[in-house]
């Protein structure tokens, strides 16, 4: 069990005490940019520079997992980097040091409760209204209109549920004003040490009641989940549904290139493999007398759900980037879900939990052998 | 060849009809075109032999799913088209085709390449989220009467569209000819000895020869026009995004998804530079970028992207378009890109697409080119030596 202490400390108050006290060497999270009106991903060294931080922006131009799977895929930090990371950029990031595309040396992880984002695109700096009536909903613990779908489906929202022992400190937020003074645990050794550095006695500390709207909020996205499974489920139909489902699809591997869980440098629906002699394409025209191309768009998310479905951590990247608003991210988490209660597996919670494709056992899946 | 065959009607239905007699006729063993998807609110390439070519095949699509000139690449990469297949494609994509035969990723024997005058598209996002009904009529209205489309309807060409000055099929085996015929039908124009053959093959009744001369006229004038609003457009486009500061304002929304390269014709590489190992690197490099930067964008060198791309495709940048409505963050791709290839395409006096003969600049050297940009550096490093 996680215990929230009431500290005295904003954000930025915090964010300046983790360099000053703490000592580290950099911190990543979401910032203002120096130009235009969006916020980013950025990697900060010095704590003036860090002000720009704004670690709750409800957007996710790229899941966190992947930009720190870039900055410590080569070489760890030989320093510590603290990094802000909602709960599913931390299960992405967990599943991808399980496939060695990242490591968590000298990284202190904080996490956070996420009441979802919007897509990037619908959100900027400037769009007080949007944020506000967020703000609001974090508040009364709602899902604000305009997050994404699978945002207000989701359910592992909690960090302090839903990873475990990778959170060095915990914020919590729903059902908290948003000027109000942090939330904070610290499940870690590393996090406690962190705690002790400033200045807060975990003994003594005033403990944070639980609120009632954050479980009210659980049942509510269960509920949302149960509605998008089933309806993207419906879709999926046979295999009229799939090709249906898929069938605005221009080929452009976008939803691939930004899932943080698809690392390969050379996707296999991007090599050799697929780029036949000039006979085939006619072979395959055959008898049906046409033949759609580029080919093999179907086959490639069917490729794509088996090769990364069982890590999906319904980020919703892949529908963010969608040209074509085709609901990736929906069927990713209806499907993915199925595979993974098939090995009982919850991607990201458990950093020792072996990958389901790594490991071997007699037994498994005989009720589709048969 | 300055004549066209006369054919009166529908210029949907006649260029089908043609198709269809060139098929049947064994002129042609396939076409490659557009089609409506299964769900019918999209547009997507199919191969088509003689029993394929269905009612949802579509000679002119309102919108531009893939670039034509990337499935001519697939098809043909390899070992060149297996059999006589006769490719319909918007003028930009007939550039892209070219430039690809050039970088070796198009094979041309056995293609009979068709083309027409474009009005423009409408953007992908815009055309997904309309209604097709109405947009694929609007379409269509443009299309006969070659009036740019939007300024009286609810939705508005794309933007690269509406500035571009190479519309016509001029270049192709066969063009088909729409501007100038007043609503009234088309022309099918032989571009080459093989398009003259293949027009030959589908019909003797293909013979009403006509002059082309007051269609010429046409198309200067609308290329005048066209050139004139290209000119100011990318003038005052150019001034906005001017400068470090103006640049990174416009960047700001991307989030360095490198979805334009994927689409884009021009970039064919199978590993692009800018995904490769080369911009790797360790934790505590990326540190002391952060620290001389103070901040660092992850994943970073989002600039360095754009910026390489620029040189390494602009000079056969088509305008297409592709770029722009694959892009998810909204970023103006194709006028930026449109802005940086004029300059480019300047220098080297290179238009792409314009001659299958014409070598790229990059693959031909000159002793005595760019000398204006390496002189004021040469004088600098000479006084200070």
């Amino acid at each position: 069990m996680v215990t929230f202490i009431n500290s005295s400390m904003t954000i930025s108050e915090f964010i300046a005490a983790v360099f000053d006290k703490r000592g580290i060497a950099g911190l990543a999270a979401m910032a203002k940019l120096p130009s235009g009106d969006k916020a980013a991903y950025t990697l900060f060294t010095d704590k003036e520079s860090a002000e720009n931080c704004i670690p709750f922006f409800p957007s996710m131009p790229v899941n966190g997992g992947r930009a720190i799977s870039k900055l410590t895929k080569q070489a760890s930090c030989s320093k510590e980097v603290a990094v802000f990371l909602r709960p599913c950029e931390l299960r992405a990031l967990t599943e991808l040091v399980k496939i060695s595309q990242a490591g968590f040396d000298n990284l202190l992880l904080i996490s956070f409760d996420c009441a979802g984002v919007f897509p990037f695109k619908d959100i900027s700096l400037s769009d007080q209204e949007k944020l506000k009536s967020y703000d609001n909903a974090v508040e009364k613990g709602e899902n604000c209109d305009g997050i994404r779908p699978v945002c207000m489906a989701c359910t592992k929202f909690l960090p302090e549920e839903n990873v475990e022992n990778q959170a060095d400190i915990i914020i919590s937020l729903i059902g908290r004003k948003p000027d109000a003074p942090l939330a904070l645990a610290f499940p870690s050794d590393k996090g406690k040490e962190t705690a002790e550095a400033l200045g807060i006695n975990l003994l003594d500390a005033e403990k944070v009641k639980p609120s009632a709207c954050t479980s009210e909020l659980v049942d509510k996205r269960e509920n949302e989940e149960t509605q998008l499974k089933e309806k993207i489920k419906k879709g999926l139909w046979d295999t009229n549904g799939l090709v249906s489902t898929f069938d605005r699809c221009i080929s452009c591997h976008a939803c691939s290139y930004v899932c943080p869980i698809c690392y390969c440098k050379n996707c296999y629906f991007d090599s050799q493999t697929f780029e036949y002699f000039s006979e085939s394409y006619f072979i395959r025209m055959g008898e049906k007398g046409s033949l759609r191309l580029p080919v093999d768009r179907t086959l490639f998310h069917l490729g794509r759900l088996s090769h990364m479905g069982m890590s999906c951590v319904a980020c919703g990247m892949c529908e963010d980037v969608c040209p074509v608003n085709i609901p990736v991210a929906q069927v990713f988490k209806t499907v993915g879900a199925e595979t993974q209660s098939l090995f009982d597996y919850v991607p990201g919670k458990k950093p020792d939990e072996p990958l389901p494709l790594l490991t071997y056992s007699e037994n498994e899946l005989e009720m589709f052998e048969d | 060849m300055d004549k066209g065959i006369w054919v009166e009607g529908s210029v949907n239905k006649g260029v089908m009809e043609f198709l269809k007699k060139l098929l049947d006729n064994n002129a042609l063993d396939a076409v490659l075109m557009p089609c409506k998807n299964k769900t019918k609110d999209s547009y997507a390439w199919f191969l088509m032999g003689k029993e394929g070519v269905n009612e949802w095949a579509v000679p002119f699509p309102p919108v531009m799913t893939t670039q034509g000139a990337t499935m001519v690449s697939y098809l043909t990469k390899k070992n060149g088209s297996w059999k006589k297949t006769g490719v319909l494609l918007r003028p930009c994509e007939l550039r892209a085709v070219i430039e690809l035969v050039k970088l070796k990723q198009v094979e041309l024997a056995n293609l009979v390449l068709i083309s027409f005058d474009c009005p423009g598209v409408f953007s992908l996002k815009e055309y997904l989220a309309g209604n097709w009904q109405e947009l694929d009529a609007a379409f269509e209205k443009s299309l006969i009467s070659q009036t740019d489309f939007g300024q009286t309807e609810k939705s508005l060409s794309r933007n690269v569209c509406s500035i571009c000055s190479n519309f016509t099929g001029k270049g192709a085996d066969i063009e088909i000819g729409i501007i100038g015929a007043d609503s009234k039908g088309f022309w099918l124009i032989p571009g080459s000895e093989k398009g003259k053959e293949i027009i030959k093959k589908a019909d003797k009744e293909y013979n009403d020869y006509q002059s082309l001369e007051s269609r010429a006229k046409l198309i200067e004038e609308k290329s005048a026009q066209r050139n004139d609003k290209r000119e100011k457009t990318l003038d005052s486009f150019q001034q906005s995004v001017s400068g470090p500061e103006n640049l990174m304002n416009i960047l700001a929304a991307c989030i360095n998804c490198h979805n334009c390269s994927r689409v884009c014709p021009i970039c064919f590489c199978r590993e692009c530079y800018f995904d490769s190992r080369a911009l790797g690197s360790g934790a505590d490099e990326f540190l002391q970028r952060a620290d001389r930067k103070k901040g660092l964008r992850l994943v970073p060198d989002l600039l360095l992207f754009h910026m390489g791309r620029m040189t390494h495709m602009s000079i056969s940048c088509v305008s297409c378009g592709a770029c722009e409505d694959a892009c998810p963050a909204d970023i103006p791709v194709s006028m930026l890109f449109s802005v940086a290839a004029r300059d480019t395409k300047q220098i080297f006096d290179y238009e792409p697409g314009r001659n299958i003969n014409e070598a790229l600049p990059y693959s031909v050297f000159n002793f005595d080119e760019l000398k204006e940009f390496e002189t004021p550096y040469t004088k600098e490093y000479s006084q200070q030596a």
